[in-house]
């Protein structure tokens, strides 16, 4: 009975030791990957990424002319536009209304800045001209001065426009009604009017007669004193963006993105502008003319909003074979790295790139989510039985104070469950020990949670440093070779480490209690019980590993991920399953107690 | 009960402490010191753009191996950072192939950059120092792989930079193949059973092979003309079923007699054409499965090739007579890793050949619902002495979703 008096303290220490290391490892998962974009000033050779494409330029003209070219390569009459619309730069709004015409006339719309750069790219695009409006080559909206550049010019005022939008072969199906004095609202309809030839309409100006009886969709504020339209609105521009973004009328097939969280099969376009550049935001309707058409969301220069973000995750495409199935998405962004950085561009990046189904996204999936729910589960038991075991089972002996909430920790709901099976049993006093009166197998489980609650404990967080530094691999041919596999090498380590903290400092006192022994002599009859029950605990654990981290889980998560924690935890569940029966032999053989 | 709020509250303080140890750890020892400088800034990439392609680095193939890194890694935070730089002999396209090949899958997840044998570029450097590796964990936090033939002193100056390497070299190619395998298949406890079969005097149909292994992680295995080697030969009986082999090459390129010789292992499945743009089109539409081995109730099946041959999906578009050579191709596999996933197809300068359009057909795209979309990209690698803007545009039309509206006067 006489156990070294360090040793209780020492075990306390080492408890205290294991809980808030495996805390500090799931509090880091959140604290590293909760500091938002870095790498504003990094040296780049391009600002493109896997999935989106810049038009950078230093100013308007210099943005709008990448767009046109891209959308109107011109290398070869298939590729050139019939029109060009120009717009004044101040005048965003007739530039929206015209972006209507951009599919019918096969027109690209760009800024009548008069800078060479942009005389040079209408020369360069050389339109075709459009038969039904005489053969013009150059629209001039309102009232933008004429370029002079030879080309056949015909003046259209914004409210010509439906009936210019009539002489087609497309007629507008909807009508978007937008408000004139907001454009972080009112843009949003650009790519749209693109892309299925709507018309747009101004709060407060009558809509023209061709589209009178057109089904109305207002965004954001316009209109508030109509009746009957569809509302898309929002509590901020970017929120009306995303409500954009997500809407489809379930009536009409003909309105709306509809990309939201019930159609991630499809493919995306979405393209990042500034609203307060409203000039250059409206290119984004050539961007719908053809190739990857989508909304237009709006960024901020350091990051994205949040709302934005969010939104995009949501539309993360996951794979369900393989990654080259796609579905794959694309983000435009409109201007240079001084309206929208290149981190900022990265998180767009990073939400879009695809992933596997049950695990797109560190953090946002059902297996992450899962992982998560088991782990707060866990610390909230463990926490609960810490303080009702103080309180209420005084005479509980001390290693299984200390087992019992360590155990709790790893086992999600089931902690309370085996605690209060284990414990709402009649109390037996033999001298100065208070026991429980526990059928065998019940006992076996109580035998269980000390040597699962230690050694599980002290597996997970070996396999925890091991990670974090890094696992060894040791290359090897041979029938053997797999003996070098970090994975096998961290189970070795798990193992020998287990077996030696818990035979020293948490198994040999409990048994030489059990026992009557000195410490001493416990020792050498404790290391088989000690061995025998790790060796139990480990064989559902390290397959449990190896089956989901190798095989199951597409991308291996390490340290970093929440679904590390997850695994192991569930892992060290299944090692208590199987341990259980072999627990139950050794108190049978009276090796082992169940009954403290 | 004093106690339990005593030992909850020591908890507590270590809990803080130890994550402000983890958080030291990752920004101060892992990371260089060094930081990278400027770099050449490759206007092409930006000028040269259509709503279905992108234009990828320069007629030099290191930067055009850095333009691959910057696309696919931006490393702006915790999650966009690679597991490790891989660093190549650009002067050695079969260790570049091994490379590729067996080391930037998962869990590696790596990019391709070129170093000579002894000096590293510094476009090359300032890259590696602008991505900080995070480190594999599944290898010793492994920050750079030197894989071939590398000289000391470059393995030197990465190390004085800090990172952690492992260097993975042989005599020659062939045994590189071995050694690398020895390393991955340690790794993964497991050797790889599907195996790509390449004869390295004649590699250049084999080259479409390492785009779908950097993609998938399967592997590699050389022979020459003059038969199988005593490596390549250890290679195939490790694997424990199989080897299922895919010979890369019509009978010219690996013979009748190899092939039956290869039969002596296991089943051998060629793909018969003799250059880069028949065979990357032919592979790209090429998948294979069947057996891979199974015991009692459990059965896992061999899953080779990409298999695409529908709408909605990507290419990586590359031009082996460039300027640039085999480097401007080899160095764009990080784009079949991640990203669009996307297997290779060989274009000329100035012209799609046939064999790659007609698979183009295949992927032709059609309008359908908005939130439906299917859509295409395609990759263009290098400047435009590699792939011309025309031919990049032609390119582009051929993945359009949205036909277009004939204009009047057209045909």
């Amino acid at each position: 009975m006489d156990v070294p008096r360090t040793l209780r303290p020492l075990a306390l220490g080492i408890a205290v030791l294991l809980a808030s290391l495996l805390l500090a490892g799931q509090v880091a998962v959140i604290t590293r990957s909760l500091p938002g974009p870095t790498g504003y000033d990094q040296p780049r050779v391009h600002l493109n990424s896997k999935n989106s494409t810049r038009f950078v330029g230093g100013n308007l003209t210099d943005v709008a002319v990448l767009v046109s070219r891209a959308v109107y390569p011109a290398t070869e009459v298939a590729t050139r536009p019939s029109a060009v619309i120009l717009y004044d730069p101040e005048d965003w709004q007739g530039a929206l209304v015209a972006a209507s015409l951009l599919r019918p006339l096969n027109a690209v719309l760009l800024p009548g800045t008069g800078e060479p750069e942009l005389l040079a790219e209408i020369a360069r695009l050389d339109p075709l001209g459009v038969d039904a409006l005489d053969g013009a080559q150059l629209l001039l909206l309102n009232d933008v001065p004429d370029p002079n550049v030879g080309l056949a010019v015909r003046q259209v005022n914004t409210l010509d426009i439906p009936a210019l939008l009539a002489e087609t072969d497309v007629s507008p199906r909807h009508v978007v009604l937008v408000d004139p004095d907001d454009p972080a609202t009112a843009i949003l309809a650009a790519p749209w009017a693109t892309f299925a030839s709507d018309l747009v309409v101004f709060d407060g100006e009558q809509t023209p007669a061709p589209a009178a009886n057109l089904p109305t969709y207002a965004l954001g504020d316009a209109g508030l004193s109509v009746t009957n339209v569809g509302r898309i609105g929002g509590r901020t521009p970017a929120h009306v963006a995303v409500n954009l973004a997500q809407y489809q009328d379930l009536v009409d097939p003909f309105f709306g993105w509809g990309m939201n969280s019930e159609t991630l099969t499809g493919y995306r376009g979405f393209i990042l502008a500034r609203s307060d550049v409203p000039g250059m935001a409206v290119l984004s309707a050539n961007l719908a003319r053809r190739g990857k058409p989508g909304p237009l969301l709006w960024s901020e220069e350091r990051h994205l909003p949040q709302v934005v973000n969010n939104y995009l995750w949501t539309q993360r495409p996951a794979f369900w074979v393989t990654p080259a199935e796609g579905p794959f998405h694309h983000v435009w962004v409109l201007g240079g790295e001084d309206l929208i950085s290149y981190p900022a561009q990265a998180q767009a990046d990073y939400a879009l790139e695809i992933g596997p189904y049950r695990e797109k996204g560190v953090g946002a999936a059902s297996m992450d989510m899962l992982s998560t729910a088991w782990i707060l589960f866990g610390f909230a038991s463990a926490v609960w039985i810490a303080f009702h075991e103080t309180k209420w089972l005084p005479g509980q002996n001390w290693v299984m104070r200390l087992a019992w909430p360590l155990l709790a920790l790893m086992l999600g709901p089931f902690g309370i469950l085996f605690y209060c099976l284990a414990y709402r049993r009649p109390i037996v006093r033999r001298g100065e020990m208070t026991m429980w009166d526990r059928p065998l197998w019940l006992q076996g489980l109580a035998a269980t949670a000390s040597s699962v609650g230690f050694g599980g404990a002290l597996m997970v967080l070996t396999g925890y440093i091991a990670t974090f530094f890094g696992l060894p691999l040791i290359p090897g041919t041979g029938p053997l070779f797999w003996l070098g596999a970090p994975m096998i090498l961290v189970m070795i380590m798990n193992y020998v480490v287990a077996v030696l903290v818990a035979w020293l400092v948490f198994q040999t006192p409990m048994l030489s209690m059990f026992y009557g022994l000195s410490y001493a002599r416990t020792l050498p009859k404790a290391l088989p019980v000690v061995l025998i029950s790790m060796a139990s605990v480990s064989l559902a654990m390290f397959p449990g590993m190896w089956w989901l981290m190798m095989w199951n889980l597409p991308m291996m998560p390490d340290e970093e991920s929440i679904l590390w924690f997850g695994v192991m935890y569930f892992t060290v569940f299944m090692g208590l399953l199987i341990a259980w029966p072999f627990n139950y032999l050794l108190v049978r053989a009276q090796r082992k107690s169940g009954m403290m | 009960m004093s106690r339990v709020w005593g030992v909850l509250g020591a908890v507590l303080v270590l809990v803080i402490l130890w994550v402000i140890g983890i958080t030291y750890y990752e920004e101060s020892v892992l990371v260089p010191e060094a930081k990278p400088d400027s770099l050449p800034f490759l206007e092409t990439n930006q000028l040269l753009i259509t709503p279905n392609t992108t234009r990828v680095g320069s007629d030099d193939p290191i930067e055009t191996a850095v333009a691959v890194s910057q696309i696919i890694y931006p490393a702006t935070e915790e999650d966009n950072v690679p597991g490790a730089v891989i660093l190549v002999n650009r002067e050695n396209i079969a260790e570049v192939m091994v490379a590729n090949s067996r080391v930037q899958h998962f869990p590696v997840n790596a990019p391709i950059l070129y170093v000579d044998e002894d000096s590293i570029p510094s476009l090359t450097r300032n890259e590696l120092l602008r991505l900080e590796p995070a480190g594999v964990a599944f290898d010793e936090n492994t920050q750079v792989y030197l894989v071939g033939t590398i000289g000391e002193s470059v393995v030197q100056e990465v190390r004085e930079l800090g990172f952690r390497t492992r260097v993975l070299t042989a005599e020659n190619p062939i045994l590189l193949a071995e050694v690398v395998d020895t390393w991955t298949s340690t790794q993964h406890g497991d050797h790889r059973n599907d195996v790509v079969i390449a004869n390295l005097d004649n590699l250049e149909p084999a080259l479409a092979s390492a785009f779908w292994n950097a993609h998938e992680g399967d592997a590699l295995a050389f022979v020459t003309n003059e038969g199988i080697p005593d490596a390549t030969r250890r290679i195939l009986s490790r694997r424990a079923n199989g080897p299922w082999m895919y010979v890369f090459g019509d009978d010219t390129v690996i013979s009748d007699e190899i092939v039956r010789e290869l039969g002596q292992y296991s089943l051998v499945t060629r793909l018969p054409r003799g250059d880069l743009p028949s065979m990357s089109a032919f592979f790209a539409g090429f998948h294979d499965q069947g057996a891979n081995w199974g015991a009692w109730v459990i059965q896992d099946a061999r899953s080779f090739g990409w298999g695409l041959a529908e709408a909605g999906h990507n290419a990586i578009f590359v031009n082996l007579d460039g300027p640039g050579g085999w480097q401007n191709v080899l160095c764009a596999t990080t784009l079949s890793h991640m990203g669009k996933h996307a297997p290779v197809l060989a274009v000329n300068v100035d012209e799609v050949p046939d064999v790659i359009a007609s698979y183009l057909d295949l992927l032709e795209s059609y309008p359908t619902a908005a939130q439906e979309q299917i859509l295409n990209h395609g990759w263009i690698i290098g400047g435009v002495d590699t792939i011309s803007w025309e031919t990049q545009v032609a390119l582009d039309g051929m993945l359009e979703t949205y036909p277009r509206v004939p204009a009047p006067g057209e045909q």
